[in-house]
This record gives C-alpha cells, structure tokens and sequence, in this order.
C-alpha cells in the first residue's frame, strides 16, 4: 500500500514534470522562435545586395520558412535545457550583430 | 524531445494540427467557398438578371450616375461587367477629404443599359462568406489576422511535420484500408494530404504572405524606423507607385472615356477591361488609368494611362516591378485565383474541399485513436476527450449546417426587413452555436453512454444536414421567380449548378448517415443482421 502511494506521489511528480517542460518547449518554439525569425529576417535584409524596398521584401517573404524551421529545430532537440541556451545565445548574438550593421549604416549616410 | 526525431515531429503534428484544427476547418471551407463567391452572390440575389449591355453603353451610363452622384469627386472607378468577378455594372467614388482624412465614399451596382442601380435584396451573400475566412466576421480586423495567422502559421508546421513524419509517402498513397477503424481514418487522412499537398502548401504559406506586413513588422522597424510615415514609405517604394497628379483646381471636361476604353481594347481585345480608374474627374490634370483582365496568377494588371482631359495616351505602364515584389503577387494571386477560368476554378473548389476533409478527417482520428482508452475508464471519458468529440461535431456538421441556415435565411427573411444582411449572418453563426452544443444538450435530455451520445448526435445532424440541403431546391423554387424547370428549360446553368451541388450534398449526408447507423446498430447488437435493423428502437441503444 505505501509503496503503491509512493508510486502515485512520483507519478504524479514526474506528470507535472513533464508537464512544464511541454509548457516550456511550446513557448520556446513559439516565442523563441517568433523573436528568433524577426531577428534572422532583418540580418537577411542587411546582408541582401539588393534595394532596400526589395531586401525587405525578400527577407519576408523567407520569413514562415525561418519559423517553421526554428519551430522543428526545437522539438527535434532532446535537452530542452540547451535549446534555451543555444537559442538564448543566438538571439543575442544576432542583436549585437545588427546592432553594430545599424551603427555603421547610420555612419555610412 | 521524444525518443526520435520523427516521434517528435509526429506529436508536434497532432498536438499542434488539434488544438487549431476547427478554425482551420472554418477556415478551410468558407475561404474554399469564396472559389465560388460571386456565383453565390449571383444565388442569393435571384432578382438580378445576367443580361448586360456593351462596354459603350455601360461606361456611358456609368459616367452619367458618377457625374450625378459624386461630382467634384477625388475619384471614380468604374468596373464594367467584363467578367466572372463583376457580372454587374458597378461604381465607387472617393470625394475629397479634409485635414488629410479620408472622404466620403460610395458604391453601387448599376443596370448597364439605362444606368438605374439595381435593387436587389439585401444580403451578404458569397462574398460575406469569403470575407470570414480570413476577418471571422464579428471580431476586430487586427485581432481576426492574427488570429488566422497564428492558425496558418500552425497549419504550415503541420504540413511539414507531416510530410516528415510520412516515411512512405508514396506507397502509402495508394494504401486504403476500408472498415478497419482508426486505420481507415488513417489512410483517409493520409490520402487527402497527399493528394493535394501543392495545394495545401501553397495556400498556407501564402495566406501568410497575405498579412505579411501584420505578422512581421519589425523588419519594416528597422529598416524604414517606426511609424506610418515609415510603413508609407516602404509601400511607396516597394509597389513604385508613380508620382501621384495633384489636381490642377482648373475645370475641364472628361474626354470620351469609350474612346480609350476602344483604344485599350485593340491592344488586349475585346471584354478584356477589368476597371477604369479616374482621379480628379472634372479637373485639367484628371488621369484615367484603364487596366486588364487577369490572365495569370500575376495579380497586378498591365495599364493604361491617359490623361483624361484630353483623351492623350501618356503611359502603357506594364504589371511587373521587382522580383521579389512579382513572387509577392504570384504567391497572392495563386491564392485568389482571380485569374482562373471555369476549369481551373472547379479545380481549386475540389482542392479546397480536399483540404477541408483532410482537417475533419486528422480530427475524427485523434479521437477514434483514443476512444479505446478513453472508454474503458471506469469513471468515463476525460473531460478533454468529451471536448474534442463535441467540438468535432460543432465544427465539422456544425458549419455546413450554418452555411445551409445561411441559405434558408436568404430565401425566407422578409426582403424589406432592414437588418436583413446582418440577420443572415445571425442565423448562420447561431445554428453553428447550436449545433456545438448540440451533444452536450442531448446528454442532458436523453441519458446514454457517452459514445452513444456522440454517435447519435453524428447520426441525427447528418439526418438533418442531408434534409437542410436536400430540400433547398425546393425552396427555391417555391420562393423565387427561377425554379427548377425554369433553370433547366433555359439552361441557367447557374442555378442548375447549385441544385446538383444541393442534392449531391444531401445525398452524401444521407448515405453517411445511414452507414453509420448500420454501424452502430451492429455494435450494439452484433448478431442482428443488417434487414431487421429498423426494429431496433432507441431505448435499445441506452442501455
């Protein structure tokens, strides 16, 4: 009998266990993913040869494609702890390099 | 996040494809419906008669109502009936505005040989039907974007994940595995995902591309900085709008607009002027541009520019600008399929449908998958099992049934009841709220099991889905001028056409309804064979 309610009391630890790190996933692929696609949208447009009217364009007509990339990317991961950090790294990683491109641009003119 | 890859992507597949799957059911089949949305509109407006006058008369009638109804106006559109999108003469004007507010506007569908607006009575009609499947009728336009975007965006995950998921795509094509079940569903399933996969990818990732500049404005941000001024100018630059004439504030009178309508028509032949567009009707400086029929999915037409007072051709400005910019319109007129002929437009209504069955089949799957379990609880069926079961049946006999309420509104509201349009609406979305609630009312009224419930509640609206449509023809003819026999004896292949459809509807409800409920009979009472089911009486099935 106590060992039948250990057995429930784990079960319904590691039931919530895996519930947060459902809820987590999702919001990684949503969220994370939302922010990640914009940021790799507007790299896309920095780096585009083309005009600006035209690098926008391009870079958001690629867009869904980003997303639903990161989106498979995150599911496919079997650590949910280094897609946050290999996400979380990117991300800023990606600002600081558009930063820096807005800043020379903003020079440049 | 599973054991393997393809686990993974396959409880992305079903999670995600479940928790959005009815709104892209409405989705689907109300967007696939808008294939069709000015036959619909020509159905529902059964007063209105086909006949039209030449380009001439229609442009003179037109430009006689304009200068009646709007003169001084900042401009006139013109669509003469040309074509499948407009079989009605109509007009729009657009007066000036103060402080940079937008003017007065107005629009009105004309007779087009002696330029009196038609009266017809009021409703919807298909276009209404077209309009929710991306602006769901009562909610704030933003809210209703995002809202189906977020859904598309879903959807486009699934389509991929499925794809991955699918190992034998091809084998499994041709695999059909009849009365087994969850695996009939399966292959069912299977099948219309496969079948029309271009189509299901096309018109995801471009019903995306549609609201692009809502889903993804930060690119905008920081290219062009914040603000409406920023987005103007990126939608100058983008669509190279040519410098817009600003109006010279001298009188002048408006050449002959069926000269350059003439002058168009040589170069693209006849019938083929899409719309004729004025700006500054009245004024030295007014400029008519006159633009073409679609022929492919490039959905911007080639133009003509004349300057309008005096006739002068000044432009022959061609669809084209960017690459970028062309694939946009690709992607967007692929959607629309303004471009398509008739042909071509069964086709994409076929897909369309294939599409929407895919969804209601992936749906009745995740359920039959878990009813096993789900039933031999002791304590009955999760709350969450119930949910999808009744959501099921809300949304994928539920609509239908809303769209058929929808026409039955048409035909039996009062035609000079003034709130006749919205109430069509009322009607079609309160018999979809009916009908979701329709098993849990049930399990109030009549005790069952709960798969009895459901199985009863799948049988009974299908009973009345096939009657709804079934009996529309009739309908139909008992309240309007164009009956049946007057369709047929004057090939109105309009309403012809909506007839089959009515009964080819019915049909296949009936015969659904039917089979099901041989099925459940033989569950219940495996060893009554098929002839004396009819005996069988209701309170049998409650124990």
């Amino acid at each position: 009998m106590l060992i039948f309610k250990i057995n429930t009391a784990m079960k319904q630890q590691t039931d919530q266990h895996y519930r947060w790190k459902i809820i987590g996933r999702v919001t990684l692929a949503i969220i994370g993913g939302y922010i990640l696609t914009n940021l790799t949208s507007i790299l896309i447009y920095f780096l585009l040869p083309l005009p600006k009217s035209d690098a926008v364009m391009t870079a958001m007509l690629l867009s869904f494609s980003i997303y639903t990339g990161v989106v498979i990317w995150v599911f496919s991961m079997r650590s949910l702890r280094s897609v946050f950090w290999m996400m979380a790294s990117v991300i800023f990683l990606m600002s600081v390099v558009i930063l820096t491109l807005q800043f020379f641009r903003r020079l440049g003119i | 996040m599973k054991s393997g890859f393809r686990q993974s992507m396959s409880w992305v597949h079903t999670w995600g494809g479940l928790v959005v799957g009815w709104i892209l059911f409405f989705i689907f089949l109300t967007g696939t419906l808008g294939y069709f949305d000015t036959e619909i509109d020509r159905w529902m407006k059964p007063e209105l008669s086909s006949a039209n006058a030449s380009l001439t008369q229609s442009l003179r009638v037109a430009e006689a109502r304009l200068q009646q109804q709007a003169p001084g106006a900042k401009r006139w559109f013109i669509s003469p009936p040309t074509n499948r999108d407009n079989p009605q003469l109509r007009i729009f004007w657009e007066m000036p505005g103060e402080d940079g507010k937008r003017g007065i506007i107005g629009n009105e569908l004309l007779d087009s040989f002696t330029g009196e607006p038609v009266t017809a009575r009021a409703t919807g009609g298909g276009r209404a039907l077209y309009e929710m499947h991306y602006a769901l009728h009562y909610l704030p336009s933003t809210l209703a974007y995002w809202i189906v975007g977020i859904c598309s965006m879903f959807m486009l995950v699934a389509i991929i994940t499925g794809v991955i998921i699918h190992k034998k795509i091809f084998k499994d094509f041709f695999t059909f595995r009849p009365k087994k079940g969850q695996r009939s569903w399966l292959d069912m399933h299977n099948l219309l995902s496969v079948i029309a996969l271009p189509f299901h990818l096309m018109i995801t990732y471009s019903g995306l591309i549609f609201f692009v500049f809502t889903y993804m404005p930060l690119v905008i941000t920081s290219s062009y900085g914040t603000g409406a001024d920023a987005q103007e100018k990126f939608f100058d630059e983008l669509f190279s709008e040519t410098e817009k004439v600003q109006p010279a504030n001298l009188p002048a009178n408006l050449s002959s607009l069926s000269n350059m309508a003439t002058m168009a028509e040589t170069h693209w032949g006849s019938n083929q002027i899409r719309y004729i567009d004025i700006s500054y009707p009245g004024d030295a400086n007014t400029r008519v541009s006159i633009g073409r029929n679609l022929h492919s999915p490039l959905r911007a037409s080639p133009e003509f520019i004349f300057n309008g007072a005096t006739g002068e051709l000044l432009n022959n400005k061609a669809a084209l600008t960017s690459a970028p910019r062309a694939v946009r319109d690709v992607l967007l007129g692929l959607h629309e399929g303004l471009f398509a002929d008739l042909g071509l437009r069964w086709l994409y209504f076929f897909s369309g449908l294939i599409g929407t069955a895919m969804i209601a089949a992936g749906l009745i799957l995740w359920v039959t998958k878990r009813r096993p379990q789900q039933l031999s609880k002791s304590q009955g069926p999760d709350f969450g099992h119930r949910l999808v079961e009744s959501l099921n049946i809300g949304m994928i006999l539920g609509l239908p049934l809303a769209i058929a309420a929808y026409f039955w509104a048409n035909r039996l509201l009062d035609v000079n009841f003034s709130a006749r349009s919205e109430w069509e609406m009322h009607i079609l979305f309160i018999t979809l709220l009916v009908v979701a609630f329709y098993p849990f009312t049930r399990s109030r009224l009549v005790k069952q099991t709960f798969i009895n419930t459901i199985q009863l509640s799948w049988i009974e609206l299908l009973w009345i889905l096939s009657f709804a449509y079934g009996f529309l023809p009739l309908l139909n003819t008992i309240t309007t001028e164009r009956s049946v026999f007057k369709s047929i004896t004057t090939h109105d292949w309009l309403f012809i056409s909506f007839d089959i459809i009515f009964f080819v509807t019915s049909v296949i409800a009936g015969l659904t309804a039917r089979k099901m409920q041989k099925n459940l009979q033989q569950r219940v009472h495996p060893s009554v064979n098929s002839s004396n089911i009819k005996s069988i009486s209701r309170q049998e099935l409650t124990q």
